[in-house]
């Protein structure tokens, strides 16, 4: 794999509120953003790894983030699953904030 | 010498949680875990659901890796406990292997309640609790196949809903008068009867099916309404009975479930039960849950326990339920006489607040697309636990935001 990133803009800073996650479509893919209390964004896959659910229906506590369905937790900076049922960490991406805008990194193909 | 083995009985999702709970304790002892069905734990709540439409040969399994890899934990599939001595720690595997135990776990789930009606053929009959009961309805779910289902709980309009989507001709009969009776207050659960409606599902409420008539065309229902129905395939959604025939004859307390204390601990010492088969106290009544995420926290706490630790179960009831694109969640136990309060987000989607006489939060249940009222539901959690007073005037009002209705200490806390 090719560790060249791309940055996509994900959405503006202020879609999202402190503590709390946004879903977007970046290149296909569903994508999880996350501000968090410390006013940071983060970017993780947008399913879950359990029942592939759109983690930006959960909610955010802290830096866990709880899917909707079957309450399964992962931590949201560094995706790792931190709550039965699920167990497969989640894929974390880069984020920059530039001029109010959220852009994610994607590695480039190849 | 070598300690005697910790039995668990039953493969599924509470067993496995207990055996994760003994481990995590620090219990590095023998563990025997039987298990009556020839697969390992997997999930059971798929087989009303996407595991109908798919072409997996099995659902998927739920068994941590480390517990299958776990050298002590001996899993004997396809195997039944028959007989349990609970006043000498014996119990007894399929016809005679006869093992002592040090702690003993009634993991035994539920079983499908059935309707055996004189004359049907069934062949045309199923209930649906395992994977092979999913395997059996599988070859019904097209357009081809006339499907009445008996009973409109959850189990029964998921079924509905997988086989219209397969363009199956489903009816369901009901005899209360309304569908979801006993698990969601009437508003979310019309907001689900109309979806259903709307998908082309024909109901028949307050009926029951009062003969049959087998026929080489199908299952010829005569009604108590007086109509009769033809049909290929009859599953039967009528709810579940705890599988205690263990714990009864070896002489446990049992009340529609094996009765346990807080602990989970049965009337036996060296005996502890969780998940379906259980009756376990909660608010101070003694409560019965038939639920996917109750099912594995009790078998945590039950292997924790038996472990040593004396864990309480101070759990809050949750369960989901997916019927086409509409996602069903409930939180919490409704009290006897709760007030209910309704909250309309549009007219797919409302949340319904159960209040104690005192305007205490005890339950919330809601119904929209996905999984869009997760969130609700979720942030209700800590609530509910606490018993957080609410205005319902608020609650009740869509264009106030929900939270203002409790006060701002008890979200906090
Ligand atoms: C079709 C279906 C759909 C469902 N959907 C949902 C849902 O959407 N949401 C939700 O919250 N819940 C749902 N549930 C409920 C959920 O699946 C159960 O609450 C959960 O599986 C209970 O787990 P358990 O381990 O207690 O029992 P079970 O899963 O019933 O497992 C018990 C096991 O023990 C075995 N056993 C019994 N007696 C013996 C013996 N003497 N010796 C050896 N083995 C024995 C049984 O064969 C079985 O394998 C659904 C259930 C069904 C059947």
């Amino acid at each position: 794999m090719s560790n060249e990133l791309t940055w996509h803009q994900a959405c503006n800073s202020d879609d999202v509120d402190l503590e709390d996650v946004l879903g977007v479509t970046i290149a296909g893919n569903r994508v999880a953003i996350y501000r968090s209390p410390d006013d940071r964004f983060y970017a993780t896959e947008g399913l879950c790894t359990h029942e592939q659910v759109k983690l930006e229906d959960g909610l955010v506590m802290d830096d866990i983030i709880e899917c909707p369905k079957h309450n399964g937790r992962f931590n949201y900076r560094t995706g790792e699953a931190r709550g039965a049922p699920a167990c497969i960490n989640l894929r974390t991406m880069p984020t920059k904030v530039e001029d109010g805008v959220v852009y994610v990194g994607l590695a480039n193909a190849g | 010498m070598r300690a005697d083995p910790i039995v668990i009985i039953g493969g599924g999702e509470s067993a496995t949680c207990a055996i994760a709970g003994l481990r995590s304790e620090g219990y590095r002892g023998p563990v025997v875990w039987v298990c009556e069905e020839d697969i390992h734990a997997y999930e059971r709540p798929t087989l009303s659901k996407q595991f109908l439409g798919s072409s997996h040969a099995r659902p998927s399994s739920v068994i941590p890796p480390e517990l299958l890899d776990d050298p002590a934990i001996d899993i004997r599939l396809d195997t039944r406990a028959t007989h349990l001595d609970a006043a000498n720690r014996l119990v007894t595997l399929g016809t005679s292997e006869r093992i002592a135990y040090s702690g003993l776990l009634l993991a035994t789930g539920a079983e499908a309640r059935d309707l055996d009606l004189p004359g049907r053929n069934s062949d045309r009959w199923l209930t649906l609790r395992r994977a092979g009961d999913a395997a059996r309805l599988r070859p019904y779910l097209n357009g081809q196949s006339r499907i009445v289902i008996v009973g409109a709980g959850l189990i029964g309009l998921e079924l509905a809903a997988a086989a219209r989507m397969a363009g199956a001709q489903v009816t369901v009969i009901e005899s209360q008068d309304r569908p979801l009776a006993r698990v969601l207050p009437p508003a979310i659960a019309e907001i689900a009867l109309a979806r259903h409606r709307a998908m082309g599902v024909a109901f028949r409420f307050g009926t029951t099916i009062a003969s049959v008539e087998s026929g080489p065309t199908g299952e010829r229902l005569l009604l108590s309404s007086g109509a009769e129905i033809t049909a290929d395939l009859v599953p039967v959604a009528i709810g579940s009975i705890p599988r205690t025939e263990l714990a009864e004859a070896a002489g446990l307390a049992i009340a529609n479930g094996v009765v346990v204390d807080a602990q989970l601990r049965t009337s036996q010492a060296g005996i502890w039960a969780s998940g379906d088969c259980c009756a376990f106290p909660l608010d101070g009544r003694l409560v019965r849950l038939e639920s996917w995420e109750a099912a594995r926290q009790l078998g945590e706490i039950a292997g924790r326990n038996m472990a040593g630790r004396a864990l309480p179960t101070d759990i809050v009831p949750w369960f989901w339920s997916d019927q086409y694109d509409l996602g069903i969640q409930g939180l919490g136990l409704p009290p006897d006489g709760a007030t209910l309060v309704h909250r309309v987000i549009d007219p797919e989607s409302a949340l319904s607040f159960a209040l104690c006489p005192a305007g205490r939060l005890r339950a919330v249940h809601g119904i929209g697309p996905e999984t869009s009222i997760a969130k609700h539901i979720k942030r209700a959690r800590p609530l509910i636990r606490d018993g957080a007073v609410c205005d319902p005037a608020i609650l009740q009002d869509a264009d106030q935001p929900l939270w203002a209705a409790f006060p701002p200490l008890a979200v906090a806390s």
